[in-house]
């Protein structure tokens, strides 16, 4: 069933938040987001948790409809700025730019939110790093290979782009600090 | 909801609210009733100096709230501050006001330290700097029959309810004009410092933010600091106004500009003349070549014309510490804006009060060992 | 006034979560907030208070200490605070049974599990306060990485002292990187950090700054190789480790009791390890907590 306004209910958001802290903070953790998508995108689920209009959002891929833009509250803002982005992550981000932030200020580095990710498909990826008891094996299918190597280009610790990819109701999250490979 | 029983805390939480009620109710006075309340109107008005200092440092204008606060706090004035940013803290916001000028103000005071005359008039309004501080025996056991009579003797006939706007150019504006005060800056947009996070360094809308919600006595001793020789500001008070600021609001559903209601304000600017200090010339600021005149503005909510000429002079001492790097205490925002808040400085020092016993018996271990040590090496 | 759980409006309840996961993607790294005023003082943990309201659950069980007690003052009127603001949430002083432990000073003894997350209550988020009093200075050390004065005041201590004085909010490395200031929890908690099995987040209400541990990080306390880090040692004259005079503990941090005309008392400062060690004397409350309403 679609529930349309699930994504929007405060209770939900708590749930959802707590559900992605979790997932942020054990990076490759796959994590269930419930029935707070409503049946629809679990990435605007996880968007409208986090934004509102003190923040800054890009919808790469105009994959919101204007309704929901609107509704997320969040000021549209190109993609080199803004603190949030949601992009399709079939699409070939190219040479793409996103805010990495600065070293006096890293936590401007944006969130990129991927949908469209098959989890649990494609080629397993050895992750490391903090939030990890030494290593988890992680399986992402659908992801256009450039957005791995955009990815190198933009995370150099403290700078970089955090990444959230969603599939159906589930979530999983890569802050710029995992390593990837063995 | 779920119960877990405490052993020492709540009840002690629940006696010290016991004690406290007692105490305000008078209850341990045998000459007191402790029926007799204040009420919230007598608060506001008697005590409207303190009124409007804890609006201004609760950042809220709301005289009647603040009046209780005042009572609840038992008159502390940053407690009861600090209730009513407590409160403040989570309404919504509704809207957000264009910039309003002082010149909008109708005015009950406005005097000028710079000139003998001014455009527009000097207009003393009730200030209590000419009255001798001698006690007024006759308040001591007041008469309302009395106080009637005295409220009708001084009105008169025609009770003035409505105070007329006053259009008048300011004095500083006329020094403007002049040339002998740099051309405005143009405006920068206003930072709520209570939604935005601390930007370094501070940009001037947020320091002068911090400063109206600053704590009088704290913003007076920094303002002080720069009388005593630690910065040199000699400040003259170009203007000093007091009055009614209609406060316009644009309409939920036009968006048109409607004046939502008014508020008390104190506004102050001060002109300078540049810190060159003695051995450094004195001279007047130089801007484009041309000695000038500088500017300090400050504003807070209410009656409270200390903290307007304090915040002037705090002002303007942080715009010299950014031309030349701050080389005096109050001339470096992160020190000014970071102590005067009385409400944040209060609660730390508060916090003192909590136990603090496991951080102490870490110090103990690391002495004990330190002077096994020292005993061992002897 | 807002009527909604956690008491927060919504504006200041996400800011805090957008905060919270940036500060878990840069451990260690002090995030500013706007952090709103509390009824609860500056001070009193205002900053744990915002975190702990921002992420709580009608199904977290919130357990509530202060000095390693959940009966201390300020930790029953925090945990009332929260309790009455987040309807359904229940409260345990059991920290096995809690999902969400906000702390002043102490990380409890028993081990922590995944599930948890610990919230901590911050004076002074900056180590490098004790050397520097200016924040922009400071942000831009923090920035280069450059903890040189730090490392400078610790080589002074140990000329002097022979050793690094500092017995509480012991400087330590997060993972390589940014040096945080754990709060004034003692040493003997510091290496609870490192590897810990949950995310400790962090909150400094006056301060205005949100930082965090994630799990499984490395957090390693500033000490010189040559002199290694050493916790509170709770020895004797004898040199025999005290221990707790209630549950005969040895490996526990404990609380001096000064006692007239005679030695001080020693016993264990973590209360609820205290009593789970001695099986939860006359706790009869504890089965009323499960049943609930």
């Amino acid at each position: 069933m679609i529930a349309l306004d699930h994504p929007w209910l405060a209770d939900g958001q708590r749930v959802v938040f707590r559900t992605v802290l979790e997932a942020w903070a054990r990076p490759g953790c796959v994590v269930n987001l419930g029935p707070w998508t409503g049946g629809g995108s679990p990435a605007l689920t996880v968007l409208a948790a986090l934004c509102d209009a003190g923040t800054t959002f890009c919808d790469l891929h105009h994959q919101l409809s204007k309704g929901e833009r609107g509704r997320l509250g969040a000021l549209a803002a190109p993609a080199e700025e803004a603190a949030f982005v949601l992009a399709d992550a079939s699409m070939d981000p190219g040479d793409l730019t996103l805010a990495r932030g600065t070293l006096l200020a890293p936590e401007k580095g944006a969130t990129l939110v991927l949908a469209n990710v098959a989890i649990g498909n494609g080629s397993e990826q050895i992750l490391s790093g903090p939030g990890i008891d030494g290593h988890v094996d992680l399986r992402l299918g659908g992801i256009h290979p450039q957005w791995w190597t955009a990815r190198e280009r933009w995370c150099e610790f403290p700078l970089g782009v955090d990444l959230v990819f969603c599939s159906g109701s589930r979530a999983v999250c890569l802050p710029r600090h995992t390593r990837i490979g063995a | 909801m779920g119960y877990v029983a405490m052993r020492g805390g709540e009840h002690a939480i629940a006696e010290a609210l016991n004690a406290l009620d007692l105490l305000r109710a008078g209850a341990t006075d045998p000459g007191a009733d402790p029926g007799e309340a204040l009420t919230i109107a007598a608060i506001r008005h008697q005590l409207r100096l303190l009124t409007d200092r804890v609006m201004g440092e609760g950042g809220l204008y709301a005289p009647d709230l603040a009046a209780l606060a005042i009572k609840q706090a038992h008159g502390d004035p940053l407690e009861a501050a600090f209730i009513l940013r407590a409160h403040r803290s989570n309404l919504p916001r509704l809207g957000t006001s264009p910039v309003h000028h002082g010149g909008e103000l109708r005015l009950i005071r406005r005097i000028s330290a710079a000139f003998k005359e001014i455009p527009g008039g000097q207009r003393l309004g009730p200030g209590t700097d000419y009255l001798q501080r001698l006690f007024r025996l006759d308040l001591l056991n007041e008469d309302p029959q009395a106080v009637r009579a005295a409220v009708a003797r001084i009105l008169g006939d025609e009770i003035q309810t409505k105070i007329p706007a006053m259009e008048f150019p300011g004095v500083v504006a006329g020094l403007r004009q002049e040339g002998l005060l740099p051309p405005s800056r143009p405006a920068q947009a206003a930072i709520d410092i209570t939604r935005e996070p601390l930007a370094l360094p501070v940009p001037r809308p947020a320091r002068l933010a911090h400063l109206v919600r600053g704590e009088t006595g704290g913003i007076l001793a920094m303002a002080y600091s720069t009388m005593r020789g630690y910065g040199y500001l000699h400040p003259t008070v170009a203007e000093l106004r007091v009055g009614y600021l209609p406060v316009r609001l644009p309409h939920p559903l036009t968006g048109e500009l409607v004046e939502a209601g008014e508020m008390l304000i104190t506004e102050c600017e001060i002109v300078a003349t540049h810190g060159g200090g003695p051995g450094k010339g004195g001279a007047a600021g130089k801007e484009g070549g041309q000695p000038r005149l500088l500017l300090g503005y400050g504003a807070c909510v209410g009656h409270n014309e200390v903290k307007a000429i304090a915040m002037a002079m705090c002002d303007r001492a942080m715009l010299n510490g950014d031309e030349r790097g701050p080389a005096q205490p109050a001339e470096d925002p992160e020190f000014v804006i970071a102590l005067v808040d009385g409400i944040e400085s209060m609660g730390f020092c508060s916090h003192y009060k909590l136990p603090h016993y496991v951080t102490f018996q870490a110090d103990l271990e690391n002495l004990r060992q330190a002077a096994h040590r020292a005993k061992g090496a002897l | 006034m807002n009527q909604g759980f956690g008491f927060l409006d919504d504006l200041a309840v996400r800011e805090i979560r957008r905060g919270l996961l940036k500060a878990l993607a840069i451990p260690g790294y002090q995030v500013p907030y706007a952090s709103r005023e509390m009824p609860v003082a500056r001070g009193f943990g205002t900053g744990g208070l915002q975190i702990s309201l921002a992420i709580a659950l009608p199904r977290d069980r919130l357990k509530v200490i202060d000095q390693g007690a959940d009966d201390s003052v300020n930790a029953v009127a925090l945990r009332r605070f929260i309790e009455a603001s987040c309807p359904g949430l229940e409260t345990t002083t059991r920290t096995v049974e809690a999902t969400l432990i906000q702390t002043r000073h102490r990380i409890p003894e028993q081990p922590l599990s995944p599930g948890q997350v610990m919230v901590y209550q911050v004076p002074y988020p900056d180590p490098l306060q004790i050397v520097e009093p200016s924040e922009s200075r400071r942000r831009r050390c923090h920035a280069h990485g450059d903890y040189a004065r730090l490392w400078v005041r610790l080589y002074e201590d140990m000329v002097r002292f022979n050793e690094v004085a500092i017995s509480n909010r012991y400087p330590a490395r997060v993972a390589g990187r940014y040096v945080i200031d754990p709060s004034p929890i003692p040493r003997f908690d510091v290496l609870k950090l490192h590897q810990s099995p949950v995310a400790h987040l962090f909150g400094a209400g006056r301060e205005k700054k949100l930082y965090a541990v994630p799990p499984y990080t490395d957090v390693e306390p500033l000490a010189f190789s040559d002199v290694p880090f050493a916790v509170e040692p709770f020895r004797d004259a004898t040199g025999a480790r005290r221990t707790c005079a209630r549950c005969g503990a040895a490996d526990t941090y404990l609380d001096e009791l000064p006692q007239v005309g005679a030695a001080s008392r020693w016993q264990c400062n973590d209360l609820d390890r205290c009593a789970e060690r001695l099986g939860y004397p006359g706790d009869s409350d504890h089965d009323e907590h499960h049943a609930g309403p």
